[in-house]
C-alpha cells in the first residue's frame, strides 16, 4: 500500500496500529511530497504518546483520606430504623408541649400535626449532608449534619447493643 | 487484539471508577475521576503488553488507582504533557529552531482546541492502542472512538494544511 492510500485510511481512522507505524516510518525515510503529506506528518509529530510517570506507593495515604467517608454507609443502613426513631422522638418532643389554654386540640389537629412533623423531618436525611461533625457526649455523640443548601441539623446518637447500632434522635434544624 | 485483555479492562473499569470516585468525594479534589480510570487501565494495558506477572488484575488495578489518586492529589494541577524529543532540534540553526518552535506552538494550540476527551483518544492511539483497547479503556464504543479520532484528524488536517 502506498503512502497516499495509508494517509486516506489514517484520516478516516481506518488504519491499524501497524499501518500507522508504517506511515510514520515512511516519513523518516522519504520527506513529505506535498502539502497534504506535510500536514499529516506535522499531525503525527504533534500528537505525542502518553508517558506514564512512576506512581508513589500510597495505599495507606489513600485509606487515611477516604476512611472518614466510610462512616456514611453505616448511617445510611441505620437510617431506615433510626430515621423512624428520630421522627417519632422528635414528634413526641414537638407535640409533647402542653396545649395553650383556650385552644382545645382536636384529634384531627393532632394527627395533622403529627403527619406534618414526620414529613418535615423526613426532608432532613443526614445521609444527604455535605459533611458531618461529631462531638462526643457521654457514651454517645452529638452529630451535626451540614446540608448543601446551608442548613444544618443536629442529632444525638446513643449506642445500642454495645455499639452494634445507634439510636438517632433529632434535636433541631 | 487480545480479547481477554479487552474483557478484563471492561470488567475492572467499574471497580476502578468506584475507587477513584470515593477519593474525589472524600478529598474534594477538582478534576475528573475518569482521567484516573483511564490512567490505571492504560497502565494495566502496558503491564500486560510488557508481560508483567499480575496475579489479581482487580487487586492490582485498585492498588494502582489509590496510588494514582494520591499522585494526582499531590500534584493538584494539570499534568504537563511531555516535551518534544531532542532529535527534533538536532543539527538545526537558530532561525530554523525559532520557526520550528513556532510550528510546535501552533500544533499545541490546534490540539488544545480539541475537546480534552478527543485529545486523549488521539494520545491513546499514538501510544499504540487499538480501537478496541481504547474503547475498553475509555468506556466508549469502538464506533464512537473511531468516528471521534477520524473527526479530530480531519479537523487537525485543516489547521496544518493551511500553514
Amino acid at each position: 500500500m502506498d503512502r497516499k492510500d495509508l494517509i486516506r485510511l489514517y484520516l478516516d481512522a481506518e488504519t491499524t496500529c501497524e499501518q500507522e507505524q508504517e506511515l510514520a516510518a515512511s516519513f523518516a525515510t522519504t520527506p513529505p511530497a506535498d502539502e497534504e503529506e506535510m500536514a499529516v506528518y506535522k499531525m503525527m509529530l504533534s500528537v505525542r504518546p502518553i508517558e506514564l510517570s512512576e506512581l508513589p506507593e500510597a495505599g495507606a495515604e489513600y485509606d487515611r483520606m477516604v476512611k472518614p467517608a466510610k462512616v456514611r454507609p453505616f448511617f445510611t443502613w441505620g437510617l431506615s430504623l433510626a430515621g423512624v426513631a428520630a421522627a417519632i422522638t422528635a414528634v413526641v418532643l414537638f407535640t409533647g408541649q402542653p396545649d395553650r389554654p383556650g385552644i382545645p386540640a382536636t384529634p384531627q389537629n393532632d394527627y395533622t400535626k403529627l403527619i406534618q412533623q414526620i414529613a418535615f423531618l423526613s426532608n432532613f436525611n443526614p445521609a444527604e449532608a455535605e459533611n458531618l461533625e461529631f462531638k462526643p457526649v457521654g457514651d454517645g455523640f452529638v452529630m451535626t449534619a451540614h446540608f448543601p443548601d446551608g442548613q444544618t441539623a443536629s442529632y444525638i446518637l446513643t449506642p445500642l447493643d454495645g455499639g452494634k447500632s445507634f439510636n438517632l434522635v433529632a434535636l433541631n434544624k | 487484539m487480545d480479547k481477554t485483555l479487552e474483557i478484563e479492562l471492561t470488567e475492572i473499569r467499574p471497580k476502578v471508577l468506584a475507587t477513584a470516585l470515593k477519593f474525589f468525594r472524600a478529598s474534594r479534589l477538582d478534576g475528573d475521576p475518569e482521567d484516573v480510570v483511564q490512567d490505571v487501565l492504560l497502565r494495566l494495558w502496558v503491564a500486560r503488553r510488557d508481560g508483567v506477572q499480575i496475579r489479581s488484575a482487580e487487586a492490582w488495578a485498585v492498588s494502582t488507582t489509590k496510588n494514582s489518586c494520591i499522585s494526582l492529589w499531590r500534584k493538584k494541577g494539570p499534568v504537563r504533557s511531555g516535551v518534544y524529543p531532542e532529535w527534533l532540534s538536532d543539527g538545526k540553526d537558530a532561525s530554523t529552531l525559532i520557526e520550528q518552535s513556532e510550528a510546535e506552538r501552533m500544533a499545541d494550540k490546534a490540539l488544545e482546541r480539541l475537546p480534552a476527551g478527543t485529545r486523549r483518544l488521539l494520545q491513546l492511539r499514538a501510544t499504540g492502542l487499538s480501537l478496541d483497547e481504547i474503547a475498553a479503556i475509555t468506556g466508549r464504543t469502538k464506533g464512537g472512538v473511531k468516528s471521534s479520532i477520524s473527526a479530530a484528524r480531519q479537523e487537525l488536517m485543516k489547521t496544518f494544511n493551511t500553514k
